[in-house]
């Protein structure tokens, strides 16, 4: 009884001893990230709430940045451009990938990894690099596209890309879609792979065809996937900043700001550094409503096999 | 799978899949051309292979474009700061899969949703604090604020593996006298290389080519420019220099071609971690 006892007590006394070297492990890495994420974070609603310009007292104005936020057309212009380059580039991305992780399937393993190694690849070159590659596809007189336009004798349709108010949201959301859809099909395909070759094979037994496998075992059994695919090509949407600053820098005529892009320029060209922090709560808040969607929309029943 | 229905199938797949393949090659080969050829070839032969090979615009691009300078940027900025966060995830990692952390689901989950703040919300504030640190107009500027925000990820990531691995090897280390430290270095963390491998490949990718951080640091001191925010100027600089321009841009894409394919399948992994439930 009293050894036990004793037992107990020094294995109580052992978990606490490491439980304080657990705290000094974990110490540099919070102490990293509090003081330079977190505590830059704290700061910003007492900034959005303030009137300041870098230099001298800050003074506290309470709401007046958000109130000015309602009459700022570029303000609304950003949000709406932010929020359509996370819906399409994501929702197309998704699309494509999923497709193309399903193809993956009927193909022989060696030029299935080709492509995938391939198709993958574009993940790896940061976005203002591929903003800037595409320069040289959407370029007006010698770029790539007119001149394939032309070559098949659709030149008609060209157009400077850039330019036109009509095609420079698509050609942006193009250049997206071109860097990241490789990683919808890489995690979906990954997914199709950890699915049992019996369950498949007892579909076709049953007479199921491709696409009745597609739509009614492959699609929901990956859901997991495809959600994750969603949460990541929407959460690059929204931060969309470097592609647009290479191919159009916001323009013509602040026609493609985005809302990094607002929260920067505010700051670090008007040192409206009260408004920027407004304008940066707004921004996280939509981020979060975002999550929560995805969220909801994926919701409901899970599948297992 | 051997009906007929099946083989059409195969061949629509072969040729979508070569089709997708192509449109994205094709933009990334139609720059190496271009980075070898002259401006007026460039205009008189868009499509074309180069006819007189032109190395020099890469050496352009390199010595006059000042790629060199951005280049040691880079590649100091993201070997430290990978290194870092490396370092204190790991750590961190261990303490709260195996050290008896309290709350230490809580601690992860409250890590990871912070995560998902756009890190340009943070900026300003953070600007202020750098010059309060005086850090402003150095690297330090760049390394210290990357290597926090690589964090959060990089600690769910070490905190999975670690939890893995049986308590028992632990027991058996504290038992033959070994500390704490030690076990963790030498018995413990060979253990979970993948995660490493992982780890440094996600970060490497995530650092090298950010840029809104590295523009608005920069306007401290264009000392501490790095390849993406130099590359823009290059643009500026020498827009109308097609040539040359391609060449930095291949300059700079090259080598993650090389890391790509070796470090796939760590990519990957790291990215699909989040979907594995655990």
């Amino acid at each position: 009884m009293i050894g036990r006892c004793t037992e107990m007590n020094r294995s109580k006394h052992m978990k606490r001893k490491y439980t304080f070297m657990g705290v000094l492990f974990l110490m540099p890495a919070i102490g990293l990230y509090l003081l330079f994420m977190a505590y830059p974070l704290a700061d910003v609603i007492p900034l959005s709430l303030s009137s300041w310009t870098g230099f001298g007292e800050r003074k506290f104005v309470g709401l007046v940045n958000y109130q000015n936020l309602l009459g700022d057309k570029i303000f609304f212009r950003a949000l709406k451009n932010t929020i359509y380059f996370a819906f399409f580039s994501s929702i197309i991305s998704v699309a494509l990938g999923v497709m193309l992780a399903w193809l993956n399937l009927y193909i022989r393993r060696f030029l299935g990894n080709v492509c995938r190694t391939i198709l993958f690849a574009p993940n790896m070159i940061a976005p203002t690099i591929t903003g800037l590659m595409f320069l040289f596809i959407f370029t007006e007189d010698i770029g790539l596209l007119n001149g394939i336009l032309e070559a098949i004798g659709l030149g008609k349709l060209q157009t400077a890309w850039l330019v036109n108010s009509k095609t420079v949201l698509p050609s942006i959301v193009a250049v997206t879609v071109w860097r990241q859809f490789g990683l919808p099909m890489v995690l979906c395909f990954a997914g199709l792979q950890n699915i049992p070759a019996a369950l498949i094979e007892s579909a076709y037994l049953d007479g199921a065809n491709n696409r009745q496998i597609l739509f009614r075992i492959y699609l929901p059994l990956i859901k997991p996937m495809i959600e994750l695919s969603t949460m990541f090509t929407m959460l690059g949407g929204l931060k969309i900043y470097d592609t647009v600053v290479a191919l159009t820098g916001g323009g013509p005529s602040k026609l493609t700001v985005v809302m990094p892009m607002w929260i920067v320029e505010n700051a670090y060209a008007y040192t409206s550094f009260g408004y920027a922090s407004a304008l940066s709560v707004v921004f996280v808040i939509v981020v979060f409503i975002f999550l929560i969607i995805l969220n909801r929309v994926f919701r409901g029943e899970e599948y297992e096999y | 799978m051997s009906t007929k229905s099946n083989m059409s199938m195969r061949i629509a797949a072969i040729a979508v899949s070569i089709l997708f393949s192509l449109v994205i090659l094709y933009p990334i080969v139609f720059i190496m051309m271009v980075s070898l050829k002259n401006n007026k070839e460039f205009y008189t032969n868009i499509w074309g292979f180069p006819q007189v090979v032109r190395w020099n615009n890469y050496v352009y691009a390199w010595y006059e474009g000042q790629i060199q300078l951005y280049a040691g940027n880079s590649i100091i900025v993201t070997v430290s700061a990978v290194a870092i966060s490396l370092l204190f995830s790991m750590l961190a990692g261990y303490a709260l899969a195996k050290l008896h952390i309290p709350k230490s689901e809580l601690i992860v989950s409250i890590l990871m949703g912070l995560n998902f703040i756009p890190g340009v919300a943070v900026y300003v504030p953070l600007y202020i604090q750098l010059i309060k640190f005086k850090l402003t107009k150095t690297l330090l500027m760049l390394i210290i604020p990357y290597a926090a925000w690589q964090l959060p990820f990089s600690i769910y990531i070490f905190k999975k593996f670690y939890a893995t691995i049986p308590s028992e090897i632990l027991e058996s280390a504290r038992v033959d006298g070994s500390g704490e430290l030690r076990t963790f270095f030498t018995i413990i963390t060979p253990l979970v290389t993948p995660a490493i491998a992982t780890v440094i490949v996600f970060n490497f990718v995530s650092i090298w080519g950010e840029f809104l951080w590295a523009n608005i640091a920069s306007s401290s001191s264009n000392k501490i420019q790095t390849l993406p925010v130099g590359l823009l100027n290059f643009k500026g600089e020498y827009g109308i220099e097609w040539g040359p321009f391609g060449a930095a841009i291949i300059t700079i894409i090259a080598p993650l071609f090389v890391v790509f394919v070796y470090s796939q399948k760590y990519f990957i992994q790291g990215l699909s971690a989040g979907a594995v439930k655990g």
